[in-house]
């Protein structure tokens, strides 16, 4: 069957194999292409797990999981998504260039393209502020900096979908906040979707023209919180933007402090 | 550690050593200079030929090692059930002194080359397996994860990850075993065989009251540690330029 969604996730059954308890059980959410998601909750409600059933790194113990209308589990040289971990993502022996490009090598290795597409991964590093850093390691550089190679890495693949998970959550203040105006910037000019794990109220505000709450598990429906004035377009400070997110923190529900 | 400041500790050891030498005036301990100029006189003749013979086996033995010992610590690395399985094994057989296997290895292989080389490359294979092992159990979840997600498949995992990563704890365990290499190799050498330092130093000049030429030898023992663990060193800066950054 075609679907339009570029995320559909129908009777989703998971659970880790040490745990009693599922993460998920018959959980369906479905995600539009262009679309940009935050996923909220508390430590431990399976944020991060969504994530990675997404990505393919993980499989469903029932029930389907699409993405572009096909299965995510990442192929020898092929992956329908882009991934963005808070930390230790990159290869601490590889310079900015070489981590940035791994998805091109990756892809030449397993015999799928000519290797590094260099002009286009120059044009990346470019529009990402991080040109001048590409034969330093990630040692040599700030957490900002790091996420803005995670990013490029990412995005030179061209996904279908950019999943991060709390890709900011090390990062101080300012640093974050333009962090979090360059993602919608970049989903705003690829036209590539966004899914965005945070554990952070007003980020999910911020960042999300829809926000996907999970609750303590088993997570067994989506409960979607909609913020159409989401994506930057609220000030941080001014009135509705504190009211959306006493919203949202409301939605979450009283148990849960974040 | 500047190289200034080795060659100036180097040639601090040398004067203790002149000193020593005068102070005692025995034909026992000979002075540097007689030493270097039996040095001169011996190395391009037999002790350049027994020294070949030393460096070609501790190389090839450190060869066989690694190339034996890191794909099997990669695959144990990566195979949780593998690893249950042989670990136990290699718990036992970690702290054995290969040593003790040299009489038995001599009945069956000889008292040729295969022999040295195989005890060797023992103490290094133990050494170099279990770092390897333990590097590849250790990495982080997020950066396979994230690397899986680029479309990584096994050979790219083990390109792009398991092998670099691997590497400086390879090149550790190589300069904490290089020396007990060499001193095994030595020990090795001292019967059985008729090339090699160990019977230049014992045989044929230690047993004939040779005293220069036999510290000639003791030096070149030396120089084949030192140079094993620079030749290491210096690996590691070209393999591993990331270890040596300043932030």
């Amino acid at each position: 069957m075609a679907t339009s969604s570029v995320i559909e996730v129908r009777d989703l059954a998971f659970s880790y194999p040490d745990q009693g308890e599922a993460v998920f059980e018959g959980f369906s959410w479905q995600v539009e292409p262009g679309e940009s998601w935050a996923v909220v909750g508390p430590s431990g409600s399976g944020k991060s797990t969504l994530l990675y059933l997404v990505a393919g790194l993980r499989r469903p113990d029932s029930g389907r999981i699409l993405v572009n209308g096909r299965d995510p589990t990442p192929r020898k040289g092929r992956s329908e998504v882009g991934l963005v971990l808070q930390d230790y993502g990159l290869l601490p022996w590889a310079t900015v260039w070489e981590n940035a490009g791994l998805g091109l090598r990756v892809r030449g290795l397993h015999g799928r393209g000519n290797g590094v597409s260099t002009d286009r991964l120059g044009e990346w590093l470019h529009r990402l502020g991080i040109a001048h850093l590409r034969d330093r390691y990630p040692g040599q550089l700030s957490g900002g900096e790091r996420q803005r190679v995670a990013i490029a890495r990412a995005l030179v693949m061209d996904p279908a979908v950019l999943l991060l998970d709390e890709p900011f959550s090390a990062l101080d203040y300012p640093t974050r906040e333009g962090m979090e105006r360059l993602v919608l910037d970049l989903q705003r000019e690829t036209g590539t979707t966004l899914v965005f794990v945070t554990h952070s109220i007003e980020e999910a505000v911020c960042v999300g023209e829809r926000v996907l709450v999970l609750r303590r598990p088993p997570n067994r429906e989506a409960v979607v919180f909609d913020n159409a004035a989401g994506g930057s377009r609220l000030d941080r400070d001014g009135g509705p933007f504190v009211e959306q997110c006493a919203r949202l923190r409301a939605a979450l529900g009283p148990e849960l402090v974040v | 550690m500047r190289r200034r400041d080795v060659v100036i500790a180097g040639v601090a050891l040398l004067l203790i050593w002149e000193v020593l030498a005068l102070g005692t005036d025995t034909p026992v301990l000979p002075d540097p200079v007689r030493v270097g100029r039996a040095l001169i006189e011996e190395g391009p003749g037999r002790l350049g030929r027994h020294f070949l013979a030393s460096a070609g086996r501790v190389l090839l033995s450190t060869a066989i090692a690694v190339l034996t010992a890191a794909p099997l610590g990669l695959i144990l690395g990566q195979s949780r059930r593998l690893n249950r399985l042989l670990s136990p094994v290699i718990y036992l057989l970690y702290p054995i002194p290969k040593i003790v296997f040299l009489p038995l290895i001599l009945l069956f292989l000889g008292i040729g080359n295969a022999s040295k080389i195989l005890v060797i490359a023992l103490i290094l294979f133990f050494q170099v397996l279990v770092v390897v092992r333990d590097e590849a159990v250790g990495l982080r979840p997020e950066l396979l994860l994230s690397v899986r997600s680029l479309g990584a498949g096994r050979l790219a995992l083990l390109r792009f990850v398991y092998l670099p990563a691997s590497l400086p704890a390879i090149l550790t365990a190589l300069r904490v075993s290089v020396g007990t290499a060499v001193a095994v190799l030595f020990f090795a050498e001292s019967f059985a065989t008729t090339l090699g330092l160990g019977y230049y130093i014992f045989v044929e000049t230690w047993s004939r009251l040779a005293y220069a030429e036999m510290y000639a030898g003791v030096v070149a023992m030396s120089a084949l540690g030192l140079g094993l663990y620079f030749l290491v060193d210096w690996l590691e800066r070209r393999l591993c330029p990331y270890l040596h950054l300043e932030v």
